[in-house]
Protein backbone atom coordinates (compact mmCIF):
# COMPACT_ATOMS: atom_id res chain seq x y z
CA UNK A 1 0.00 0.00 0.00
CA UNK A 2 2.73 2.18 0.91
CA UNK A 3 4.80 1.67 -1.85
CA UNK A 4 1.52 1.93 -4.52
CA UNK A 5 0.77 5.21 -3.22
CA UNK A 6 4.51 6.42 -3.37
CA UNK A 7 4.32 5.09 -7.11
CA UNK A 8 1.30 6.76 -7.58
CA UNK A 9 2.51 9.85 -7.24
CA UNK A 10 5.79 9.70 -8.72
CA UNK A 11 4.27 8.67 -12.03
CA UNK A 12 1.80 11.49 -11.61
CA UNK A 13 4.74 14.24 -10.74
CA UNK A 14 6.34 12.78 -14.12
CA UNK A 15 3.28 13.71 -16.45
CA UNK A 16 3.05 17.04 -15.16
CA UNK A 17 6.77 17.77 -16.29
CA UNK A 18 5.80 16.51 -19.43
CA UNK A 19 2.58 18.57 -19.44
CA UNK A 20 4.27 21.62 -18.35
CA UNK A 21 6.16 22.00 -21.99
CA UNK A 22 3.51 21.86 -23.76
CA UNK A 23 3.07 25.19 -25.95
CA UNK A 24 6.46 26.30 -25.13
CA UNK A 25 9.32 26.17 -27.56
CA UNK A 26 11.72 24.34 -24.50
CA UNK A 27 13.97 23.42 -27.88
CA UNK A 28 15.01 27.88 -28.08
CA UNK A 29 17.97 27.67 -24.82
CA UNK A 30 16.74 31.18 -22.99
CA UNK A 31 12.91 29.55 -23.13
CA UNK A 32 14.62 26.55 -21.90
CA UNK A 33 17.01 27.75 -19.32
CA UNK A 34 15.01 30.71 -17.73
CA UNK A 35 11.91 30.16 -19.66
CA UNK A 36 12.26 33.77 -21.96
CA UNK A 37 12.98 35.94 -17.91
CA UNK A 38 8.96 35.46 -18.11
CA UNK A 39 7.95 33.88 -14.91
CA UNK A 40 5.30 35.80 -11.89
CA UNK A 41 6.00 36.11 -8.61
CA UNK A 42 3.58 33.15 -8.22
CA UNK A 43 5.62 30.97 -10.14
CA UNK A 44 8.95 32.07 -9.07
CA UNK A 45 8.08 31.57 -5.30
CA UNK A 46 7.67 27.99 -6.01
CA UNK A 47 10.20 27.59 -8.00
CA UNK A 48 12.26 29.41 -5.36
CA UNK A 49 10.64 27.33 -2.64
CA UNK A 50 10.85 24.24 -4.09
CA UNK A 51 14.84 24.40 -4.60
CA UNK A 52 15.11 25.56 -1.28
CA UNK A 53 12.98 23.18 0.72
CA UNK A 54 15.27 20.22 -0.77
CA UNK A 55 14.39 16.57 0.91
CA UNK A 56 17.58 18.65 3.75
CA UNK A 57 14.74 20.24 4.96
CA UNK A 58 12.02 17.58 5.17
CA UNK A 59 14.71 14.20 6.43
CA UNK A 60 17.96 16.06 6.74
CA UNK A 61 17.26 19.05 9.69
CA UNK A 62 15.16 16.47 11.93
CA UNK A 63 18.18 13.71 11.33
CA UNK A 64 20.84 16.92 12.73
CA UNK A 65 18.44 17.42 15.79
CA UNK A 66 18.42 14.14 16.03
CA UNK A 67 22.15 13.74 15.73
CA UNK A 68 23.46 16.94 17.45
CA UNK A 69 20.89 18.52 19.49
CA UNK A 70 19.83 22.28 19.56
CA UNK A 71 22.35 23.60 17.72
CA UNK A 72 22.01 21.66 14.57
CA UNK A 73 18.17 22.71 14.30
CA UNK A 74 19.19 26.48 15.09
CA UNK A 75 21.66 27.25 12.64
CA UNK A 76 19.70 25.48 10.12
CA UNK A 77 16.71 27.60 10.44
CA UNK A 78 18.70 30.70 10.75
CA UNK A 79 20.73 30.92 8.40
CA UNK A 80 17.79 30.45 5.95
CA UNK A 81 15.82 32.89 7.42
CA UNK A 82 18.59 35.25 7.11
CA UNK A 83 19.05 34.79 4.01
CA UNK A 84 16.00 35.90 3.07
CA UNK A 85 17.37 39.55 4.49
CA UNK A 86 20.32 39.04 2.36
CA UNK A 87 18.57 37.80 -0.66
CA UNK A 88 16.14 41.00 -0.42
CA UNK A 89 19.11 43.42 -0.74
CA UNK A 90 21.14 41.42 -2.99
CA UNK A 91 19.01 39.17 -5.61
CA UNK A 92 17.59 41.75 -7.32
CA UNK A 93 20.68 43.37 -8.17
CA UNK A 94 22.07 40.09 -9.58
CA UNK A 95 19.08 40.06 -11.70
CA UNK A 96 19.80 43.37 -12.62
CA UNK A 97 23.16 41.93 -13.64
CA UNK A 98 21.68 38.92 -15.13
CA UNK A 99 19.79 41.34 -17.86
CA UNK A 100 22.40 43.96 -18.15
CA UNK A 101 24.87 40.90 -19.63
CA UNK A 102 22.26 39.27 -20.97
CA UNK A 103 23.55 35.84 -18.92
CA UNK A 104 21.99 32.66 -18.51
CA UNK A 105 24.27 30.97 -15.57
CA UNK A 106 26.70 31.99 -12.66
CA UNK A 107 30.14 32.15 -14.89
CA UNK A 108 28.22 33.75 -17.64
CA UNK A 109 27.81 37.42 -14.89
CA UNK A 110 31.63 36.45 -14.05
CA UNK A 111 33.07 36.36 -17.49
CA UNK A 112 31.05 39.17 -18.89
CA UNK A 113 31.37 41.42 -16.15
CA UNK A 114 35.12 41.17 -15.33
CA UNK A 115 35.84 40.23 -19.50
CA UNK A 116 37.86 37.04 -18.04
CA UNK A 117 37.67 33.75 -19.55
CA UNK A 118 40.12 32.35 -16.59
CA UNK A 119 37.30 33.61 -13.82
CA UNK A 120 34.56 32.28 -15.52
CA UNK A 121 36.43 28.80 -15.31
CA UNK A 122 37.39 28.96 -12.04
CA UNK A 123 33.85 29.53 -11.65
CA UNK A 124 32.41 27.01 -13.29
CA UNK A 125 34.91 24.24 -11.93
CA UNK A 126 34.38 25.16 -8.64
CA UNK A 127 30.84 25.00 -9.06
CA UNK A 128 30.66 21.76 -10.18
CA UNK A 129 32.69 20.24 -7.29
CA UNK A 130 30.55 22.34 -4.56
CA UNK A 131 27.61 20.69 -6.22
CA UNK A 132 28.68 17.21 -5.39
CA UNK A 133 27.82 17.39 -1.39
CA UNK A 134 24.29 18.86 -2.63
CA UNK A 135 24.07 15.75 -4.76
CA UNK A 136 24.77 13.48 -1.76
CA UNK A 137 22.28 15.44 0.06
CA UNK A 138 19.28 14.28 -2.38
CA UNK A 139 20.89 10.75 -2.73
CA UNK A 140 21.13 10.41 1.16
CA UNK A 141 17.69 11.46 1.61
CA UNK A 142 16.06 9.65 -0.80
CA UNK A 143 17.78 6.48 0.47
CA UNK A 144 16.10 7.33 3.85
CA UNK A 145 12.73 7.32 2.14
CA UNK A 146 12.62 4.74 -0.45
CA UNK A 147 13.79 2.57 2.38
CA UNK A 148 11.08 3.56 4.19
CA UNK A 149 8.75 1.53 1.49
CA UNK A 150 9.38 -2.12 3.19
CA UNK A 151 11.22 -3.13 0.41
CA UNK A 152 14.62 -3.91 1.73
CA UNK A 153 16.40 -2.36 -1.28
CA UNK A 154 20.30 -2.09 -0.91
CA UNK A 155 21.61 1.63 -0.71
CA UNK A 156 23.65 1.49 -3.97
CA UNK A 157 19.72 -0.23 -6.23
CA UNK A 158 17.70 2.69 -4.04
CA UNK A 159 20.04 5.78 -5.13
CA UNK A 160 20.34 3.92 -8.54
CA UNK A 161 16.69 4.23 -8.91
CA UNK A 162 16.67 7.69 -7.48
CA UNK A 163 19.07 8.71 -10.42
CA UNK A 164 16.85 7.22 -13.10
CA UNK A 165 14.15 8.71 -12.35
CA UNK A 166 16.28 12.40 -11.68
CA UNK A 167 17.40 12.07 -15.48
CA UNK A 168 13.97 11.54 -16.74
CA UNK A 169 12.73 14.23 -15.17
CA UNK A 170 15.50 16.92 -17.14
CA UNK A 171 15.16 15.06 -20.27
CA UNK A 172 11.74 15.67 -20.20
CA UNK A 173 10.95 19.59 -19.59
CA UNK A 174 13.75 21.69 -18.96
CA UNK A 175 13.08 24.73 -16.34
CA UNK A 176 9.30 24.47 -16.32
CA UNK A 177 9.16 21.30 -15.17
CA UNK A 178 10.58 21.98 -11.73
CA UNK A 179 8.29 25.22 -11.62
CA UNK A 180 5.20 23.03 -12.35
CA UNK A 181 6.03 19.77 -10.24
CA UNK A 182 7.38 22.16 -7.08
CA UNK A 183 3.41 23.33 -6.99
CA UNK A 184 2.55 19.63 -6.61
CA UNK A 185 5.81 19.07 -4.93
CA UNK A 186 5.42 21.33 -1.96
CA UNK A 187 1.82 20.88 -1.30
CA UNK A 188 2.87 17.07 -0.51
CA UNK A 189 5.72 17.88 1.54
CA UNK A 190 3.74 20.63 4.00
CA UNK A 191 0.91 18.35 4.33
CA UNK A 192 3.24 15.25 5.18
CA UNK A 193 5.12 17.97 7.53
CA UNK A 194 2.09 19.16 9.48
CA UNK A 195 0.44 15.66 9.44
CA UNK A 196 3.41 14.13 11.11
CA UNK A 197 4.08 16.77 13.29
CA UNK A 198 0.59 17.03 14.72
CA UNK A 199 0.19 13.39 14.88
CA UNK A 200 3.27 13.51 17.25
CA UNK A 201 2.45 16.46 19.11
CA UNK A 202 -1.28 14.64 19.74
CA UNK A 203 0.18 11.07 20.42
CA UNK A 204 2.66 12.11 23.24
CA UNK A 205 1.39 15.87 24.19
CA UNK A 206 3.24 18.89 22.79
CA UNK A 207 4.96 19.36 26.75
CA UNK A 208 5.51 16.11 26.93
CA UNK A 209 7.40 15.67 24.04
CA UNK A 210 10.34 18.45 25.15
CA UNK A 211 10.30 16.76 28.70
CA UNK A 212 10.51 13.11 27.59
CA UNK A 213 13.01 13.67 25.02
CA UNK A 214 15.50 15.89 27.73
CA UNK A 215 15.09 13.33 30.24
CA UNK A 216 16.45 10.70 27.57
CA UNK A 217 19.31 13.11 27.32
CA UNK A 218 18.71 15.22 24.49
CA UNK A 219 19.72 18.70 24.64
CA UNK A 220 17.51 22.16 24.84
CA UNK A 221 19.89 24.50 25.36
CA UNK A 222 24.16 25.05 23.46
CA UNK A 223 26.98 24.03 24.73
CA UNK A 224 29.44 27.27 24.64
CA UNK A 225 31.20 25.63 21.77
CA UNK A 226 28.24 24.61 19.63
CA UNK A 227 27.17 27.85 20.16
CA UNK A 228 30.05 29.68 18.61
CA UNK A 229 29.70 27.15 15.97
CA UNK A 230 26.05 27.64 15.13
CA UNK A 231 26.43 31.66 15.29
CA UNK A 232 29.07 31.53 13.06
CA UNK A 233 27.22 29.29 10.74
CA UNK A 234 24.17 31.30 10.18
CA UNK A 235 26.32 34.19 9.45
CA UNK A 236 28.49 32.34 7.19
CA UNK A 237 25.78 30.50 4.75
CA UNK A 238 23.17 33.28 4.98
CA UNK A 239 25.61 35.11 2.41
CA UNK A 240 26.08 31.58 0.05
CA UNK A 241 22.68 30.53 0.24
CA UNK A 242 21.65 32.59 -3.23
CA UNK A 243 24.76 31.82 -4.89
CA UNK A 244 24.16 28.40 -5.45
CA UNK A 245 24.30 28.09 -9.89
CA UNK A 246 21.11 26.85 -9.88
CA UNK A 247 19.73 29.33 -7.19
CA UNK A 248 20.98 32.13 -9.58
CA UNK A 249 19.46 30.41 -12.86
CA UNK A 250 16.13 30.54 -10.78
CA UNK A 251 16.37 34.09 -10.03
CA UNK A 252 16.87 34.92 -13.70
CA UNK A 253 13.63 33.85 -14.46
CA UNK A 254 11.74 36.63 -12.76
CA UNK A 255 9.77 39.12 -15.27
CA UNK A 256 10.98 42.37 -13.50
CA UNK A 257 14.09 43.54 -10.42
CA UNK A 258 10.57 44.23 -8.62
CA UNK A 259 9.06 40.64 -8.88
CA UNK A 260 12.48 39.17 -7.61
CA UNK A 261 12.39 42.06 -4.68
CA UNK A 262 8.93 41.73 -3.69
CA UNK A 263 9.06 37.61 -3.29
CA UNK A 264 11.88 38.03 -1.23
CA UNK A 265 9.56 39.77 0.96
CA UNK A 266 7.02 36.59 1.76
CA UNK A 267 9.37 33.85 1.94
CA UNK A 268 10.06 34.00 5.82
CA UNK A 269 6.35 32.97 5.89
CA UNK A 270 6.83 29.52 4.26
CA UNK A 271 9.34 28.75 7.23
CA UNK A 272 6.50 28.54 9.78
CA UNK A 273 5.91 24.85 8.50
CA UNK A 274 9.29 24.45 10.86
CA UNK A 275 8.21 24.13 13.95
CA UNK A 276 6.19 20.55 13.18
CA UNK A 277 9.59 19.21 11.78
CA UNK A 278 11.26 20.08 15.07
CA UNK A 279 8.35 18.23 17.12
CA UNK A 280 8.81 15.65 14.96
CA UNK A 281 12.22 15.33 15.76
CA UNK A 282 11.76 15.39 19.37
CA UNK A 283 9.12 13.02 19.09
CA UNK A 284 12.24 10.75 17.63
CA UNK A 285 14.38 11.52 20.23
CA UNK A 286 11.71 10.99 22.95
CA UNK A 287 10.14 7.83 21.42
CA UNK A 288 12.61 6.08 19.63
CA UNK A 289 16.27 5.48 20.89
CA UNK A 290 19.52 4.63 19.75
CA UNK A 291 18.29 4.98 16.04
CA UNK A 292 21.15 3.72 14.01
CA UNK A 293 20.92 6.34 11.05
CA UNK A 294 20.13 9.40 12.35
CA UNK A 295 18.85 11.07 9.24
CA UNK A 296 16.60 8.25 9.29
CA UNK A 297 14.83 10.53 12.36
CA UNK A 298 11.88 11.75 10.52
CA UNK A 299 10.47 8.55 8.69
CA UNK A 300 10.84 6.64 11.55
CA UNK A 301 8.53 9.14 13.37
CA UNK A 302 5.98 8.92 10.41
CA UNK A 303 5.80 4.82 9.75
CA UNK A 304 5.08 4.99 14.00
CA UNK A 305 2.42 7.14 13.74
CA UNK A 306 1.06 7.05 10.32
CA UNK A 307 -1.44 4.71 8.18
CA UNK A 308 0.65 2.63 5.58
CA UNK A 309 -0.70 4.60 2.62
CA UNK A 310 -0.10 8.45 4.39
CA UNK A 311 3.34 7.21 4.84
CA UNK A 312 3.42 6.49 1.26
CA UNK A 313 1.87 10.20 0.61
CA UNK A 314 4.60 11.37 3.13
CA UNK A 315 7.74 9.04 1.46
CA UNK A 316 6.51 10.74 -1.85
CA UNK A 317 6.83 14.01 -0.56
CA UNK A 318 9.94 13.59 0.78
CA UNK A 319 11.37 12.06 -2.83
CA UNK A 320 9.99 14.78 -5.26
CA UNK A 321 12.24 16.94 -3.14
CA UNK A 322 14.87 15.58 -3.54
CA UNK A 323 14.42 14.54 -7.57
CA UNK A 324 13.00 18.20 -7.99
CA UNK A 325 16.73 19.61 -6.76
CA UNK A 326 18.37 16.64 -8.62
CA UNK A 327 17.03 17.95 -12.09
CA UNK A 328 17.25 21.29 -11.16
CA UNK A 329 21.29 20.38 -10.83
CA UNK A 330 21.60 18.48 -13.41
CA UNK A 331 20.11 20.96 -15.74
CA UNK A 332 22.61 23.93 -14.08
CA UNK A 333 25.45 21.79 -15.04
CA UNK A 334 24.04 21.07 -18.63
CA UNK A 335 23.83 24.73 -19.09
CA UNK A 336 27.13 25.87 -17.71
CA UNK A 337 29.20 23.03 -19.75
CA UNK A 338 28.39 24.33 -22.79
CA UNK A 339 28.25 27.64 -22.31
CA UNK A 340 31.23 28.10 -19.68
CA UNK A 341 33.61 24.91 -19.97
CA UNK A 342 33.61 23.86 -23.29
CA UNK A 343 32.43 26.39 -25.51
CA UNK A 344 34.08 26.76 -28.88
CA UNK A 345 33.90 22.94 -30.18
CA UNK A 346 31.76 21.51 -32.56
CA UNK A 347 28.35 21.11 -31.09
CA UNK A 348 27.89 17.66 -31.53
CA UNK A 349 31.09 17.99 -29.20
CA UNK A 350 29.70 20.01 -27.00
CA UNK A 351 26.78 18.10 -26.26
CA UNK A 352 28.37 14.81 -25.74
CA UNK A 353 30.64 16.86 -23.19
CA UNK A 354 27.36 17.67 -20.97
CA UNK A 355 25.80 14.21 -21.02
CA UNK A 356 29.32 12.80 -20.16
CA UNK A 357 29.78 15.57 -16.92
CA UNK A 358 26.12 15.10 -15.87
CA UNK A 359 26.57 11.24 -15.97
CA UNK A 360 30.06 11.30 -14.25
CA UNK A 361 28.16 14.09 -11.19
CA UNK A 362 25.68 11.95 -10.74
CA UNK A 363 27.70 8.87 -10.65
CA UNK A 364 30.28 10.76 -8.35
CA UNK A 365 27.35 11.59 -6.03
CA UNK A 366 25.95 8.07 -5.91
CA UNK A 367 29.48 6.24 -5.20
CA UNK A 368 30.62 8.75 -2.64
CA UNK A 369 26.88 8.43 -0.81
CA UNK A 370 27.31 4.83 -0.63
CA UNK A 371 30.79 4.80 0.31
CA UNK A 372 30.83 7.52 2.66
CA UNK A 373 27.55 8.00 4.35
CA UNK A 374 27.10 11.19 6.11
CA UNK A 375 25.05 13.00 8.63
CA UNK A 376 22.41 15.29 5.99
CA UNK A 377 23.42 18.96 7.54
CA UNK A 378 27.00 17.97 6.94
CA UNK A 379 26.70 17.50 3.71
CA UNK A 380 24.74 21.45 3.44
CA UNK A 381 28.12 22.54 5.49
CA UNK A 382 30.45 20.95 3.12
CA UNK A 383 28.67 22.66 0.03
CA UNK A 384 28.41 25.96 1.91
CA UNK A 385 31.89 25.89 2.40
CA UNK A 386 33.02 25.91 -1.82
CA UNK A 387 29.74 28.07 -2.96
CA UNK A 388 29.98 30.75 -0.63
CA UNK A 389 33.42 31.87 -1.81
CA UNK A 390 31.61 33.48 -5.13
CA UNK A 391 30.63 36.18 -2.84
CA UNK A 392 33.25 38.56 -2.30
CA UNK A 393 33.36 38.38 -6.56
CA UNK A 394 29.41 39.51 -6.30
CA UNK A 395 30.15 41.85 -4.35
CA UNK A 396 32.89 43.55 -6.04
CA UNK A 397 30.58 43.05 -9.53
CA UNK A 398 27.54 44.77 -7.99
CA UNK A 399 29.20 47.88 -5.82
CA UNK A 400 33.20 48.14 -6.85
CA UNK A 401 34.97 49.83 -9.29
CA UNK A 402 38.06 48.93 -8.61
CA UNK A 403 38.04 44.79 -8.07
CA UNK A 404 39.73 42.90 -10.55
CA UNK A 405 39.24 39.96 -12.61
CA UNK A 406 42.51 38.32 -11.18
CA UNK A 407 41.70 39.38 -7.68
CA UNK A 408 38.71 37.88 -7.76
CA UNK A 409 40.01 34.18 -9.13
CA UNK A 410 42.89 33.96 -6.47
CA UNK A 411 39.76 34.66 -3.54
CA UNK A 412 37.92 32.35 -4.89
CA UNK A 413 41.38 29.60 -5.53
CA UNK A 414 42.43 30.33 -1.90
CA UNK A 415 39.36 30.36 0.17
CA UNK A 416 38.44 26.79 -1.79
CA UNK A 417 41.87 25.22 -1.17
CA UNK A 418 41.65 26.68 2.13
CA UNK A 419 38.58 25.70 2.99
CA UNK A 420 39.52 21.56 1.82
CA UNK A 421 42.45 22.03 3.76
CA UNK A 422 40.38 22.76 7.33
CA UNK A 423 37.69 20.66 5.93
CA UNK A 424 39.66 17.31 5.52
CA UNK A 425 42.44 17.84 8.22
CA UNK A 426 39.35 18.17 10.65
CA UNK A 427 40.83 21.52 11.90
CA UNK A 428 38.99 23.24 14.78
CA UNK A 429 39.93 27.12 15.16
CA UNK A 430 37.77 28.37 17.95
CA UNK A 431 34.69 26.37 17.02
CA UNK A 432 33.98 28.63 13.79
CA UNK A 433 32.45 27.48 11.19
CA UNK A 434 35.89 26.89 9.22
CA UNK A 435 33.98 28.55 5.73
CA UNK A 436 33.86 31.61 7.54
CA UNK A 437 37.39 31.65 8.23
CA UNK A 438 38.09 30.77 4.42
CA UNK A 439 35.66 33.77 3.42
CA UNK A 440 37.80 36.55 5.31
CA UNK A 441 40.40 34.99 3.87
CA UNK A 442 38.98 35.42 0.02
CA UNK A 443 37.63 39.03 0.81
CA UNK A 444 41.53 39.91 1.96
CA UNK A 445 42.99 38.33 -1.20
CA UNK A 446 40.54 39.73 -3.66
CA UNK A 447 40.06 43.13 -2.35
CA UNK A 448 43.71 43.63 -1.31
CA UNK A 449 45.10 42.10 -4.57
CA UNK A 450 42.76 44.24 -6.95
CA UNK A 451 44.13 47.66 -4.75
CA UNK A 452 47.50 46.86 -4.60
CA UNK A 453 47.94 45.97 -8.42
CA UNK A 454 44.95 48.12 -10.10
CA UNK A 455 43.83 47.23 -13.42
CA UNK A 456 43.72 50.22 -16.28
CA UNK A 457 40.22 49.82 -16.91
CA UNK A 458 37.77 50.56 -14.63
CA UNK A 459 33.95 48.77 -14.64
CA UNK A 460 31.26 50.48 -13.38
CA UNK A 461 29.32 48.32 -10.88
CA UNK A 462 25.39 46.83 -11.26
CA UNK A 463 24.34 48.23 -8.78
CA UNK A 464 25.18 52.16 -9.98
CA UNK A 465 25.46 51.59 -14.12
CA UNK A 466 23.07 54.27 -15.68
CA UNK A 467 21.35 51.73 -18.03
CA UNK B 1 20.08 54.17 -10.26
CA UNK B 2 19.93 53.00 -7.15
CA UNK B 3 22.27 50.70 -4.98
CA UNK B 4 21.22 50.41 -1.29
CA UNK B 5 19.26 52.47 0.26
CA UNK B 6 20.64 52.86 4.11
CA UNK B 7 17.84 53.12 6.25
CA UNK B 8 16.29 50.01 4.48
CA UNK B 9 19.09 48.04 4.91
CA UNK B 10 18.85 48.70 8.63
CA UNK B 11 15.42 47.83 9.03
CA UNK B 12 15.51 44.63 6.60
CA UNK B 13 18.93 43.18 7.59
CA UNK B 14 20.77 44.52 10.19
CA UNK B 15 17.80 44.42 12.19
CA UNK B 16 16.94 40.46 11.86
CA UNK B 17 20.85 39.57 11.99
CA UNK B 18 20.99 41.53 15.34
CA UNK B 19 17.54 39.42 16.14
CA UNK B 20 18.89 36.49 15.23
CA UNK B 21 22.73 35.89 15.90
CA UNK B 22 23.41 39.15 17.70
CA UNK B 23 20.46 37.87 20.89
CA UNK B 24 21.76 34.17 20.66
CA UNK B 25 24.09 34.06 23.42
CA UNK B 26 21.28 35.62 25.70
CA UNK B 27 18.61 33.41 24.77
CA UNK B 28 20.70 30.73 25.16
CA UNK B 29 21.12 31.42 29.06
CA UNK B 30 17.41 31.84 29.13
CA UNK B 31 16.24 28.62 30.33
CA UNK B 32 12.32 28.85 29.71
CA UNK B 33 10.15 26.99 27.31
CA UNK B 34 6.96 28.20 25.93
CA UNK B 35 4.29 25.46 25.93
CA UNK B 36 6.77 22.92 25.86
CA UNK B 37 8.90 24.63 23.49
CA UNK B 38 12.58 25.34 24.26
CA UNK B 39 13.09 28.82 24.53
CA UNK B 40 15.86 28.61 21.69
CA UNK B 41 13.68 27.04 19.16
CA UNK B 42 10.53 29.61 19.92
CA UNK B 43 13.14 32.68 19.69
CA UNK B 44 14.20 31.55 16.24
CA UNK B 45 10.16 31.00 15.31
CA UNK B 46 9.28 34.09 16.46
CA UNK B 47 11.38 35.67 13.87
CA UNK B 48 10.20 34.27 10.72
CA UNK B 49 7.00 36.26 11.05
CA UNK B 50 9.20 39.40 12.78
CA UNK B 51 11.43 39.56 9.61
CA UNK B 52 8.75 39.36 7.41
CA UNK B 53 7.21 42.70 9.02
CA UNK B 54 11.32 44.05 8.74
CA UNK B 55 11.20 43.44 5.14
CA UNK B 56 7.41 44.55 4.14
CA UNK B 57 8.31 47.97 6.03
CA UNK B 58 11.38 48.05 4.18
CA UNK B 59 9.86 47.63 0.67
CA UNK B 60 6.30 49.62 1.45
CA UNK B 61 8.40 52.42 3.25
CA UNK B 62 11.84 52.77 1.45
CA UNK B 63 12.42 51.05 -1.73
CA UNK B 64 9.09 50.60 -3.40
CA UNK B 65 8.92 54.01 -4.75
CA UNK B 66 12.30 53.49 -6.54
CA UNK B 67 10.07 50.72 -8.79
CA UNK B 68 6.92 52.32 -8.59
CA UNK B 69 6.04 56.17 -9.46
CA UNK B 70 3.20 57.62 -8.49
CA UNK B 71 2.09 58.40 -12.13
CA UNK B 72 2.98 54.76 -13.04
CA UNK B 73 6.14 55.84 -15.49
CA UNK B 74 9.45 55.58 -15.04
CA UNK B 75 10.42 52.94 -12.04
CA UNK B 76 11.72 49.88 -13.05
CA UNK B 77 8.22 47.28 -11.89
CA UNK B 78 6.67 45.35 -14.56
Amino acid sequence: MTAAVFALFIAGSLALAFLAQRGYNVAQLEQYLVAGRSFSGFLLFFLAVGEIYSIGTMIGFPGGIYAKGVSYGVWFLGYILLAYAVGYVVTPLIWRAGRRYGALTLPDLFRRHFSSRGLELVVVVSSIVFLIPWGELQFTGLEVALSALGFHLSPTLAVGIAGAIAFLYIVVSGVRAPAFVSILKDTLMVLAIIIVGVAAASHVGMRDIFALAARHGANVTMTPAAEVFAMSTIFFQAFGFYLFPFSVQYLFTGKSEATVKRTQIFMPLYMLMYPFLVIAAYYSLAEVHHLKVANAAFMVAAARLLPPWLLGVVAAGAALSGLLVLAGISLSIGSMVPRNLVQGLPESAQRRWTQVLIAVYLMVSIVLTVASPSLMLTLINTAYYGITQFFPGIVGMLFSRRVTSTGVALGIVIGDLAALTLYLTNANLLNLNIGLICLAINFAVSFGWSYLLPSRETRVPVAYAAD
Amino acid sequence: MKGIRWPSFVVGVVIPFVGVIGTMPLINRWHAAVWGIPMLFFWIFLWFPLTFVCLAIAWYAFDRKDYFTPHGKGGMGE
